[in-house]
């Protein structure tokens, strides 16, 4: 311990945590046929700290992962066999448009935005969510205007 | 462990480690303290996002993290070495904190009412740095300072240097020792005559309203050397002569003597500086021999190349500018005088009015405008005296012209600038006043 290093947060305890409580969201999941194994829990876990740490950012309290299970679980575009790895891309791209929305969505906006596309105009393509549709909102948000209608609230 | 050990500037950070080496916080400790540190840092994260993220860029977790070790550290300084480590073995980060952010609010409104009193001191200078600093920088630090969020920052923009530089410290503990030091430099320079001090400075450069320089070391050096020599150190000037004299009294000491000398001299002045407050009398007294002491090596370097001019400097007639500061340059932006005029409205001293203005007018008809709405009663003077004759003709010329208006029942009445410079022109010599028509012409 040279120096109590804000990095140096990511410990066994709170690994530990963060996999309990997304293994906790199978039980809302289960409806929709999605449920997660302590393995997935933690390789969603890892996938989410190089997402945090390639976005430069940092967690702290509740993660976002489970967030994001909960709001996208009832999506027709996700299915049994892709669920794991579509919840990770999931999670690059929120820190990826969090830093680009210049801090102005809250976690809250931004997630209502991802799954209202990814149902609608995206279709599940998360290409297109990413590359095109989120693109093209963090540009407006960046040039004053949040002209992305009520999507945020729905 | 002793204080001396410990780095002013990352104090908690450097304590904790100074623990950890000498086992006076076992590990599971030291875990506690991380987690509870944590703890903290979520809370500070919460409160930016208002709880609406869950993750926040790391600079800014860096930044809060920073915040909360120096608040720490504030609390930690404050208390005896023996009573530091019961502290960390005992308290909570939280409590620790809370105290920290307690001796933090003390010290800015100590560091608040000396910015005060500094400004009341009765000395004006035209070097910009000082002013600005006085009158800008510090109190932009008292504006924008974030105690909750970025307390170890020294916002703000400090650009006058000190004749002692405070290089341990940090955010608003930095501030109340800046602002110690100049309280301490402000006023022993205000025990010289003012207009003296000036002609020091402008012998020292030409151009030192430009300069970065520090106005006390300049002043207590001649002061010095006028007191070693026997001569008045309220005049603050030494001759070639004078120079002379000093050479042959401290080339051949090594610079322990040269030292004691100076510091032997400042007793001697001390005595006519006539400062009532004993505290006030040791401060003054501590500061000026470390200054004295710093001193010792670029005198002695001097006293070695026979160049003494360049320390004890021999005060000079300064050139007179040759063009007038204020021409017929471009009017301002109306919007834009109208913020300068708010701004100069809200200044307390002319000198703080007159220095904004010749930073920012351009225009003599602008100048008429501040004239009239920012200046009243005997500060009409004070501008007067600082324009030049050009400038004087053409603001006279208005004055004649509303004049002319008012024989004319055109106008009713002048402006009280107008009035105000009718009396001053009056007052100055038939061999001025001639100039100024003249030029009017």
């Amino acid at each position: 311990m040279d120096k109590f290093e804000v990095s140096l947060f990511t410990n066994e305890y709170m690994i530990e945590q963060a996999k309990d409580t997304i293994i906790k969201t199978n039980e809302y999941t289960k409806k929709y046929g999605l449920s997660l194994t302590e393995k997935d829990a933690l390789l969603i876990i890892n996938e989410k700290n190089e997402a945090l740490h390639s976005s430069g950012r940092i967690e702290l309290g509740a993660g976002v992962s489970e967030k994001i299970i909960m709001e996208f679980a009832d999506s027709p575009y996700i299915t049994k066999d892709q669920y794991v790895q579509t919840i990770i891309e999931l999670q690059d791209i929120f820190y990826y448009f969090k830093n680009e929305s210049l801090e102005e969505l809250t976690d809250e906006e931004l997630l209502k935005i991802m799954k209202y596309y990814f149902d609608h105009d995206c279709q599940g393509d998360l290409e297109f969510l990413q590359s095109t549709i989120l693109e093209n909102v963090c540009r407006s948000i960046r040039y004053g205007r949040r002209d992305f209608g009520n999507k945020s609230k729905e | 462990m002793n204080e001396q050990q410990i780095d002013k500037k990352e104090y908690f950070n450097s304590l904790l480690l100074l623990a950890k080496q000498e086992e006076t916080l076992t590990m599971e400790r030291l875990k506690r303290i991380q987690g509870e540190l944590f703890e903290l840092l979520k809370k500070k994260a919460e409160a930016f996002t208002n709880g609406e993220s869950t993750s926040i860029p790391i600079d800014r977790a860096e930044q809060f993290f920073a915040s909360i070790h120096y608040t720490i550290g504030v609390y930690l300084e404050s208390i005896p070495m023996e009573e530091k480590m019961e502290a960390l073995n005992s308290e909570t980060m939280d409590e620790m904190y809370g105290k920290g952010i307690t001796q933090i609010k003390e010290i800015y409104r100590d560091a608040e009412q000396m910015l005060k009193n500094i400004q009341a001191i009765s000395f004006h200078t035209e070097n910009i740095a000082f002013q600005d600093t006085l009158n800008k920088g510090l109190p932009a630090f008292f504006h924008d300072y974030n105690y909750e969020f970025r307390a170890h920052e020294d916002a703000g923009s400090i650009d006058y240097p000190l004749a002692n530089a405070i290089s341990d410290k940090t955010g608003v503990t930095f501030i109340l020792a800046y602002l110690k030091a100049l309280k301490i430099e402000t006023e022993f320079v205000s025990l010289f005559p003012n207009e003296i001090v000036e002609k020091l400075l402008a012998s020292y450069d030409q151009e030192y309203e430009e300069d970065l320089l520090n106005i006390y070391e300049l002043v207590l050096v001649n002061a010095i050397g006028c007191e070693l020599t026997g001569g008045n150190p309220f005049g603050l000037t030494l001759d070639n002569e004078e120079r002379v004299l000093l050479m042959h009294q401290l080339s051949d000491l090594n610079t322990t003597q040269l030292s004691k000398r100076l510091c032997e001299a400042y007793d001697r002045l001390s005595e006519k500086l006539f400062i009532d407050n004993p505290l006030e009398r040791d401060d003054q007294e501590a500061y000026a021999k470390r200054t004295l002491s710093q001193s010792v090596m670029s005198l002695k370097e001097a006293l070695k190349q026979q160049r003494l001019e360049s320390v004890f400097l021999e005060i000079k007639e300064r050139e007179k500018k040759q063009k007038p500061v204020l021409d017929q340059g471009e009017e301002m932006e109306n919007e834009k005088l109208r913020d300068l005029i708010e701004q100069v409205r809200e200044m307390h001293y002319v000198s703080d009015k007159i220095a904004i203005i010749r930073r920012n007018v351009n225009n003599l008809d602008d100048m008429a405008e501040l004239l009239d709405t920012c200046f009243f009663g005997n500060e009409f003077r004070a501008v007067f005296a600082m324009l030049h004759e050009l400038e004087l003709a053409y603001l006279w010329e208005i004055t004649r012209t509303e004049e002319d208006k008012i024989l004319n029942h055109q106008s009713a009445e002048l402006k009280e600038w107008q009035k105000s410079l009718l009396s001053y022109v009056g007052a100055l010599s038939d061999h001025k006043r001639r100039a100024i028509l003249l030029l009017m012409s």
